[in-house]
């Protein structure tokens, strides 16, 4: 067959494919006609066609049996990232979907995890690592934790007493500020109403005199007795004793011009200076009537300030100035009050404003007086500029005794003034309280007749029926205290940053203190070997003595006193074995942060494990040669009643010896392996370190606790059946199912693993090593021991065929110099 | 490094030369990651080529700079690339331990191929050699898909075809390695008989 006949059946391959059976065939035989052999090559391809199977393989990930491979890929590993992965694979299945994308991320786990290529294993090279921190780095982040911790009290040791302190003054300043404030506005309120009393008493005691001399008394009496005759207004008016009372008066008071009226006791003006005040001959105005009803039981009243308003005067004329008077009786000579006599007008006025005045500007505050309406009677300073500044919705002229005291209920400018109804505005706190009747001072601002935010102080007089208010502006009042906090603040913050300084200082140099006395700073990192949940292996050199060692560092969670009692005893044990087939222990510590370290000897060569994976099963002498060498390292171990715990082919380490042939060296012993249940363990944690309990004994699963050195001859057995196999005793995905695969079936035998026959001695010697009771096995490692060496001379494996292995298998992992180590790191390109 | 990604960024111009450099790149990178895989029975059950390119992807790339078609086309040569390697160590293996006469397949309904036995891969690599002399397209769907772990989308997009044609191609592909395969079957059972 051709390329073009084979496009011939793939085009008649394409049309007849979704064609039904008795369609396709007709359509077959006609297309192809004489051509038989033609027809024979579609037909048998359609019968091989199966869309749905295509479509099916077609989207798998590849042409695998993938979750067979992952579940295998697991055991084989052993690795410490065996239940993640596991967990991985597992989910994959259960997604049934075996799509690209599960896959990628079944290949990406398996990829970056050493643990697959056996190289989890710590004093082994492997081309997987990854470039780690240097050792100061690892220091650093050791005791960055600590640092971080002094930080943290440190700055809590700055920040609080700053804070503490502060707010104590501050709370302090404030109330102090806050109390002189009450006391300047209470002081100048009382000085104010006091001097106020004083002016209106003295004024009045002023006039009672002038009311009692005889000049002034006669002449008044004169105007009483003309009235008597029920006089004309003109000849009242033109009564001589009014010039006479006038010239007394203007003697009296010592000033060119005296306001002054008289009124009889019925209620008739006799006199008056000016006729705005009151028209001469007339009754009295229902206004006055009542004040001069009182003065008639002979009491001294004060008029006013008040405006007096003449009816028909034009808008366009300036507004009078308010009028205030003292109003006194005249006593004839049985002393009966006969008059009423007022004295006053608006220089009276000027000079009670002015009182007021002094005080505002020399105080830098509003003070002013109000009558029981609420009106400002006099003029306030303040007012008086807000009102010139359009801040005021009134005019200058407008203020005194016509201002309603009211909060207009926002701040005034010049936009707003229009809106406001001051008529029907609510008084202002201070007016409402003055107004009835009491004398306080309010601290807590409120708004004043302005808008502005003020504090004051208010008494009042009950003799002349005045508030007397002084307000100081809120802001004004309360700058010092603002000036003291807002230093304050700054001083905190200053301090504040100056102490966290000194404390990041003080954690940097203990920090640095840490790390100088760390006893692993004696060590230089060069590389992470392996990691897993008890902790990380680095490979490090020591620093003086430039000596490559396995630096393990397990971190101290789940720990107790009991249990680092027992580490402590074990790394005593392991570091004083001194066969040369056991690792030997340089340093062992604890830090003060619970984790413990071990410097090992670092480990060149192959694991077991990795040996298998190169060259499958091996030749039985050299399997008895290698266990024999476990034999006397683990003989000596257990003479010092210390138990490995966890024999594996990851943790005997395969290495050439010119003279000796295979070397063999256990490590990883006993140290950092809990005594509790190993299920517990290995179920409880996905990345446990112990991984896959594939070679423990049996006896384990059922009591931890109870093992002894034949347990260790159980895990030695697997090692042998793994060596001689090719394969782990039992393979199995699931925990429990290994579990129960270990607990009761016996693993395939050797000769049928390897596909060749076994002498019996050897499978027997394995199978009495694995046997499920621990009283089936060997006594003791030296039993084994000797075992091996009754039988081992059948089995010849010499340094030259080891010499001959490692050249084949061996290349790849040629001891690699740790200045090619780090060039290789710095070249890879991840 | 950087020449792969440029390589690779380079985009739709793909050159024959610069697949040429790829995949001797690549092949010196894969032929050592699957060694360690190849040597022994049981590894060779945890080999897949599709994660090894995938390894040989995340190692060598810079993610950032390379497109979708970009990381499409280096697996379709890593494909390539595991062809090569596979079916070089069958051969090898072959000449080794079994004397030159290859076990029978077993054909299973849903797989066609194993290609973690050797002999697999030497059939498919066969019948590859056959198919494309016949049709080849279709070789090249049947070597990314299996060699490259490739999905029919990814294949659609290294050739720039339309997925329904590369899903027809496909399966009448598989449908004629069937049909050889069994034919093949029938063969060695007449002779034994």
């Amino acid at each position: 067959m051709d390329a073009a006949r084979y496009a011939r059946v793939r085009e008649l391959f394409l049309a007849a494919e979704d064609m039904a059976a008795g369609d396709r065939e007709r359509f077959l035989r006609s297309e192809t006609g004489e051509d038989q052999e033609l027809l024979n090559e579609v037909c048998s391809l359609l019968q091989e066609h199966d869309p749905d199977a295509a479509k099916r393989e077609g989207e798998q990930s590849a042409g695998f049996a993938r979750n067979a491979i992952a579940r295998q890929a697991l055991n084989a590993g052993g690795s410490v990232r065996a239940a993640s992965q596991s967990s991985t694979a597992s989910e994959s299945t259960e997604q049934g979907t075996r799509n690209r994308r599960s896959h990628d991320k079944v290949s990406n786990s398996i990829g970056t995890s050493p643990s697959q290529t056996g190289g989890k294993d710590p004093q082994r090279d492997s081309v997987s690592v990854k470039p780690r921190s240097s050792s100061a780095l690892l220091w650093a982040q050791q005791t960055r934790r600590s640092r971080r911790r002094n930080n943290k009290w440190l700055w809590l040791a700055a920040l609080l007493p700053t804070a503490l302190i502060g707010w104590f003054t501050y709370d302090r300043v404030n109330s102090t500020m806050e109390q002189s404030v009450r006391d300047e506005l209470r002081g100048i309120a009382d000085s104010m109403s006091h001097a106020t009393r004083r002016f209106l008493i003295d004024k009045s005691r002023l006039v009672e005199s002038w009311s009692r001399q005889p000049g002034v008394q006669s002449s008044v009496i004169e105007l009483v007795e003309l009235e008597r005759g029920n006089p004309q207004s003109d000849e009242l008016r033109n009564a001589a004793a009014t010039g006479l009372l006038e010239a007394q008066l203007r003697n009296l008071s010592d000033q060119e011009e005296v306001q002054f009226v008289v009124w009889s006791d019925t209620f008739r003006t006799l006199a008056s200076s000016e006729d705005r005040l009151a028209a001469v001959g007339e009754p009295v105005s229902p206004r006055d009537a009542e004040m001069i009803a009182s003065v008639m039981t002979g009491q001294t009243v004060i008029f006013g300030p008040q405006r007096i308003d003449l009816p028909g005067r034009s808008e366009t004329q300036a507004p009078e100035l308010p009028v205030m008077a003292i109003v006194v009786p005249v006593s004839n000579d049985e002393g009966q009050v006969v008059a009423a006599l007022l004295v006053g007008g608006t220089e009276m006025f000027d000079e009670f404003s002015r009182m007021f005045f002094d005080v505002a500007n020399a105080g830098n505050l509003d003070a002013y007086a109000v009558n029981e309406a609420g009106i400002m009677v006099t003029e306030s300073p303040r007012a008086a500029t807000l009102a010139s500044m359009k801040k005021l919705d009134a005019s200058v002229e407008e203020i005194a005794a016509r201002l309603r005291v009211a909060d207009p209920g926002t701040l005034l400018n010049s936009n707003n003034i229009g809106q406001v109804q001051r008529a029907t505005s609510p008084p202002t706190a201070s007016v409402a309280s003055v107004t009835s009747g009491s004398s306080t001072v309010r601290i807590d601002p409120y708004r004043n007749y302005a808008g502005q935010l003020v504090v004051g102080a208010w008494r009042w007089n009950s003799d002349s029926n005045l508030g007397i208010i002084a307000e100081r502006q809120a802001d004004a009042a309360f700058a010092a205290v603002r000036i003291v906090r807002s230093s304050f603040l700054l001083l905190g913050t200053l301090l504040f940053i100056t102490a966290s300084m000194a404390a990041a200082f003080l954690a940097r140099a203990s920090t640095a203190e840490r790390v100088a006395v760390h006893p692993l700073s004696r060590y230089e990192v060069l590389r992470e070997l392996g990691s897993g949940g008890m902790g990380q292996v680095y490979l490090a050199r020591h620093r003086q003595l430039g000596r490559d060692t396995a630096l393990k560092v397990m971190i101290g969670d789940r720990r107790d006193k009991q249990d680092q009692l027992r580490f402590d005893r074990e790394a005593r044990l392991a570091a004083s074995l001194s066969n040369p087939h056991s690792v030997m222990i340089y340093d062992y510590g604890r830090s003060e942060d619970g984790e413990s370290y071990c410097v090992m000897e670092f480990l060149r060569g192959l694991t077991l494990q990795e040996v298998v994976e190169r060259s499958g099963s091996q030749p039985i002498g050299r399997a008895l040669f290698v266990i024999s060498q476990v034999c006397e390292a683990l003989n000596e171990a257990h003479s010092l009643n210390l138990l490995h715990r966890d024999i594996k082919p990851q943790n005997i380490m395969l290495s050439l010896d010119q003279s000796v042939g295979d070397w063999a060296v256990l490590f990883d012993y006993g140290l950092a392996k809990p005594l509790g249940s190993v299920v517990d363990t290995v179920q409880s944690s996905e990345t446990h370190w112990s991984g896959t309990p594939t070679y423990m004994a049996p006896e384990r699963f059922r009591q931890s606790n109870s093992m002894d050195r034949r347990s260790d001859i159980y895990s030695l057995g697997c090692v042998a059946y793994f060596l001689l196999s090719g394969r782990p005793p039992f393979i199995e995905h699931e925990t429990e199912s290994l579990f129960a695969l270990i607990l009761s079936e016996q693993p395939m035998s050797i000769s049928q693993q390897r596909q060749e026959s076994v002498p019996d001695e050897i499978s027997q010697l394995v199978l009495k090593c694995m046997a499920k009771r621990p009283d089936d096995r060997f006594e003791s490692i030296s039993q084994l021991a000797d075992a091996i060496a009754s039988i081992h001379h059948r089995y010849p494996w010499t340094v030259e065929d080891a010499k001959r292995w490692w050249k084949d298998y061996g290349d790849d992992s040629e001891p690699v110099a740790p200045a090619d180590v780090r060039g290789n790191s710095s070249a890879d390109p991840t | 490094m950087n020449s792969i990604n440029d390589l690779l960024s380079g985009g739709s111009a793909k050159r024959a030369s610069e697949t040429d450099r790829l995949f001797a790149l690549m092949y010196t990178d894969l032929c050592r990651l699957a060694s360690r895989f190849l040597q022994s029975e049981p590894m060779r059950n945890q080999l897949s080529s599709a994660s090894l390119v995938h390894q040989a992807y995340v190692r060598m790339v810079d993610q950032s700079r390379v497109s979708w078609q970009g990381k499409t086309h280096f697996f379709a040569i890593g494909a390539t690339v595991m062809r090569r390697i596979l079916v070089d160590h069958a051969r090898k293996v072959h000449s080794l331990k079994r004397g030159g006469h290859w076990e029978q397949l077993q054909l299973t309904d849903e797989i066609t191929f194993h290609l973690n036995q050797d002999r697999d891969v030497m059939a498919l690599d066969g019948l590859l050699v056959s198919l494309a002399e016949l049709h080849p397209r279709q070789a090249k769907i049947v070597e990314l898909r299996f060699f490259g772990g490739m999905t029919m989308r990814e294949i659609a997009t290294e050739l720039n075809a339309d997925l329904a044609s590369i899903e027809k191609d496909w399966s009448m592909a598989r449908a004629w390695m069937r049909r050889e395969l069994r034919r093949g079957e029938a063969d060695s059972q007449t002779q034994d008989g």
